[in-house]
């Protein structure tokens, strides 16, 4: 299958400055939701701006459907974008603001009023078409932005942490909007976040990013068990992966892979008591309960153990009454790395 | 390709194309005019027979004219007097009026409106409110027991008139300035300064004054110009006189060049005027920049 | 109890000064036009007329050629607004949001021209209109104000507080950069657009320096230099006469600051800063 966008050896420097992004590869499939998922800084919402043409690469090549864009205008790349701050025209009605990509492209005035009510129906902006955006909530403005980029049917929909700007419960219900959306059009959708439960909920396929590299790329499952290096295993994740250093294990006698440097285990995998039950079937430490946090159907616990803390995520809706705690992770829940970071498969 | 890089070209030259229109204006009126100013100051021309080169004869012959000393006096006289005051009264108003009340934007409104009044209205109304035998202000004078004045027709109170005016049309527009750099300063200074237990003299003065500093130094400027360029009052009331005491360098300027169409002295009295504005420009754009460093 | 009260009186005895300050003259100017020569020559004054003289309007109407002034007016007034509209939206939007060579030596220039007053140069653009055969010509009261500074520096500021990502989600629309310009940076600019059209015009109406240096022929000057002349119409200033014209001169500013004071006031208050 030939990917719907395809990046070949990227290179994006401003100004002369050192480059942001050196050499970027990558395939982002067709009907796909794709996240660009990343701390700031890391080229995300740059690469997706070159993918729109609104930044020109310094080097390399994009294609869209196979087709070099080097020298295509954002208009006639047959994508749309929402932006982050909506970027709805101020003074023009929400009609307008729906209508106006429309109006450039051409589009027949009957068929513009059809796609305009299709999507303002979906979308539940049927009775706001006549307002300004001013008069709407940061929830109608998203939803204008998107509708904006639906009535133009574009091949991909870009979208530049659209969500951030809204708060926790309206996040979670657009969240769930988009995802349907995306199995209603069966569009490629490209989305940019910095937030890994974001990520996590509504991608098919996650590309990790971290100073414009990729560290990693794949489904959610595959990225949340199998990251490849430390900086995954503890960006996915939440808490995030406990990472103890190798050094740290003083007494126990642990069977580890070569070049061990690292061992880490996530959070969920822990298994705390008041004391080492017999048969032991993975690492065990003693440790002491720092605090704890009450999360509802889980308890996140803090351990110190005898040189650094561990966070701990128990399934469970009663509180230990023990401050002084055994530790134990199974062994076929540990990860190892090596110096480098990365990742030794056993 | 081919098509690619003209579009290069053209987007590349866009820029210069938008403002050509404007910028030919600019160097036809105001650019141009200036540098044609310098080179006519030195030869003597009447506007009809032929240019003569006389090097700096202009200028020695208005250094050495009593005349022109006479109308220099007159010009700081007037700007430092009418910049002076109108500071003063604006200041004054401004803290009078700041509070954002229904009465006090009325008031603003009322004061402001000279400021948008022509010169000629303006000078007309005064010219018969001054009139000696007839007006309202000897009217008034007479009903406070004062005895009547002949304000433009006397050497000693002609320009003082005309700084009246001055002043009147343009406290208006100091005063809303100063407004609303009060109004720009942020509440919680005043709230700590009331915490603080400080007076309203003393807030004023360490508070207020330091704050709205940029402000007032951008008005004195503007208004130093302003009063530099002041005619049209003068023409109207009292054409210079009497006995030149009204006269500034505006007004000699433009009597050497319409009346006795002495075109290259008047170019040397407007070198003159040029270089006092443009002392008064390097130093305000020299601070503007200062200011927004600090900023 | 008795110092509120005390406070409140001073307050209204400063309000009333103000007012007998600025607004007395305006006062003294409508009363005037509406006396007889016989009331504007009595001492003490009256300050009030029992037969008002709507006659003097008429007087001073016929004494000038009136409605020449004021079409005059119109035209020049109008053609320089709209003139500046046409030169100072591009080369705003160019400073705003084009990148090109000596940008900022240029936009130096267009300030610095900022402060150069009439007063100063207009002898030599006299002569240069001389020289052209166009004193006593329209071109020669419009042209030299064609363009502004002020609003060049005035419309680049709103112009700049566009945010960028409207502009890329209108290129994202396939919208042209005329389309964008006149359907997204012009529309946001518009409260800007009509400070600037109003400073424009009231300046242009109240001109009396310009006209009088620059022309010297009844057929091309405009209402302040006509009424001026009205107090040469009969031996002596005939006050009530000049006080009508200037009325008339006055009414349109008055009706305009009365409908957009606000705006009137922001535009001729504008100093730029944030």
């Amino acid at each position: 299958m030939t990917p719907k966008i395809e990046l070949k050896g990227i290179k994006k420097s401003y100004d002369g400055n050192p480059p942001v992004i050196e050499n970027l590869s990558m395939k982002i499939m067709p009907e796909s939701f794709t996240v660009l998922l990343g701390p700031s800084g890391c080229g995300k919402s740059t690469t997706l701006r070159m993918i729109a043409g609104l930044e020109q690469e310094t080097g390399g090549t994009i294609f869209i459907d196979g087709k070099d864009m080097k020298h295509v205008e954002p208009g006639e790349r047959n994508i749309a974008m929402v932006f982050q701050n909506y970027a709805l025209y101020p003074t023009m009605t929400i009609r307008e603001n729906i209508e106006f990509g429309l109006k450039n492209m051409k589009v027949e005035k009957n068929e513009r009023f059809e796609r305009i009510k299709q999507v303002s129906e979906i979308l539940g902006l049927s009775e706001y078409l006549s307002r300004k955006p001013a008069k709407l909530s940061g929830g109608q403005r998203q939803r204008v932005a998107l509708a904006r980029a639906m009535v133009k049917k574009p091949a991909v929909f870009l979208m530049d942490e659209p969500l951030s700007n809204l708060d926790a419960k309206l996040r979670n219900q657009i969240r769930g909007e988009l995802i349907e959306l995306h199995k209603r059009l069966k569009t490629t959708f490209v989305f940019v976040t910095h937030d890994q439960t974001e990520a996590m909920s509504m991608a098919t396929d996650i590309i990790l990013l971290n100073e414009g590299k990729i560290m990693q790329e794949g489904s959610p499952i595959e990225i949340y068990h199998n990251p490849q290096n430390i900086f995954t295993a503890k960006f996915i994740g939440n808490p995030p992966m406990n990472i103890l250093k190798l050094s740290d294990f003083s007494s126990e006698a642990l069977i580890v892979p070569e070049k061990t440097a690292y061992i880490g285990f996530r959070p969920e995998n822990v298994v705390i008591a008041e004391s080492l039950p017999e048969n032991r079937e993975g690492i065990t430490f003693k440790g002491e309960i720092v605090t704890h946090e009450m999360l509802g159907s889980e308890i996140l616990y803090r351990i110190q153990l005898e040189n650094e803390s561990i966070n701990a995520k128990i399934y469970s809706s009663k509180m230990t009454d023990y401050s002084q705690i055994s530790v134990m992770v199974p062994h076929e829940k540990l990860y190892y790395f090596d110096t480098h970071e990365n990742r030794i498969f056993s | 390709m081919a098509n690619i890089t003209k579009r290069k070209v053209g987007s590349r030259l866009k820029p210069y194309a938008l403002i050509t229109p404007a910028m030919i204006i600019f160097i036809l009126f105001f650019i141009y005019p200036i540098v044609y100013m310098v080179y006519l100051s030195f030869f003597k021309w009447n506007m009809i027979g032929d240019m003569k080169f006389i090097g700096l004869n202009n200028y020695t012959s208005m250094f050495a004219n009593s005349e022109f000393w006479v109308v220099m006096k007159n010009t700081f006289f007037f700007m430092i007097l009418s910049v002076g005051l109108v500071i003063l009264f604006s200041m004054l108003m401004a803290v009078y009026l700041h509070k954002n009340t229904k009465i006090n934007n009325l008031l603003q409104s009322v004061i402001f409106a000279p400021y948008i009044i022509s010169f000629v209205s303006i000078s007309f109304i005064f010219l018969w409110m001054f009139e000696p035998d007839y007006g309202l202000f000897n009217y008034f004078l007479e009903r406070i027991g004062i005895s009547s004045v002949r304000w433009l027709q006397n050497t000693n109170t002609a320009m003082i008139s005309l700084v009246m005016v001055s002043v009147w049309k343009g406290v208006g527009y100091n005063t809303l300035i100063i407004i609303s750099a009060i109004q720009k300063i942020p509440s919680y200074l005043f709230e700590a300064a009331e915490l603080d237990r400080s007076n309203k003299a003393k807030t004023f003065f360490k508070i207020t004054i330091p704050m709205i500093s940029p402000t007032m130094f951008f008005l004195v400027l503007v208004n130093l110009i302003t009063s530099l360029k002041t005619f049209e009052t003068i023409q109207l009331m009292t054409l210079g006189g009497p006995a030149n005491s009204t006269k500034t360098l505006v007004y000699y300027l433009y009597e050497y060049g319409f009346s006795f169409y002495k075109i290259g002295y008047a170019s040397a009295v407007g070198v003159v005027l040029m270089v006092l504005i443009g002392v008064l420009t390097v130093i305000y754009f020299k601070v503007l920049s200062k200011k927004v460093y600090y900023h | 109890m008795i110092k509120p009260i005390m406070k409140k009186t001073i307050k209204l005895l400063i309000n009333m000064l103000i007012i007998v300050i600025f607004f007395v003259p305006f006062y003294w100017m409508i009363l005037t036009a509406f006396k007889t020569l016989e009331e504007t020559v009595q001492f003490p004054p009256s300050f009030w007329v029992s037969h008002p003289q709507w006659e003097n309007f008429l007087v001073a109407l016929k004494a000038i050629p009136f409605m020449k002034f004021t079409i005059n007016s119109v035209v020049v007034s109008i053609s320089v607004m709209l003139l500046q509209f046409l030169t100072v939206i591009p080369a705003a939007y160019a400073f705003a949001r084009l990148k090109f060579k000596g940008k900022s030596l240029l936009f130096g220039t267009v300030l610095s021209t900022m402060m150069v007053p009439s007063q100063l140069v207009f002898l030599p653009i006299y002569l240069m209109f001389s020289k052209w055969g166009l004193i006593n010509n329209y071109l020669s009261l419009i042209l030299p104000f064609a363009t502004s500074a002020f609003g060049i520096f005035m419309l680049r500021q709103s112009f700049m507080q566009v945010p960028e990502e409207i502009l890329e989600a209108a290129k994202l629309d396939k919208a042209s950069e005329f389309k964008t310009l006149t359907r997204i940076m012009l529309p946001a600019a518009k409260p800007t657009l009509v400070m600037l059209g109003l400073f424009s015009w009231i300046s242009t109406w109240n001109d009396y320096f310009w006209p009088l240096v620059i022309t010297t022929n009844d057929a091309v000057r405009t209402l302040p230099i006509g009424i001026s002349s009205l107090r040469m119409v009969e031996s002596g200033v005939t006050y009530h006469i000049v006080m009508a014209g200037n009325v008339l001169l006055i009414i349109p500013i008055i009706i305009v600051f009365l409908i957009a004071q606000k705006q009137i006031i922001r535009a001729f208050t504008y100093t730029g800063e944030k």
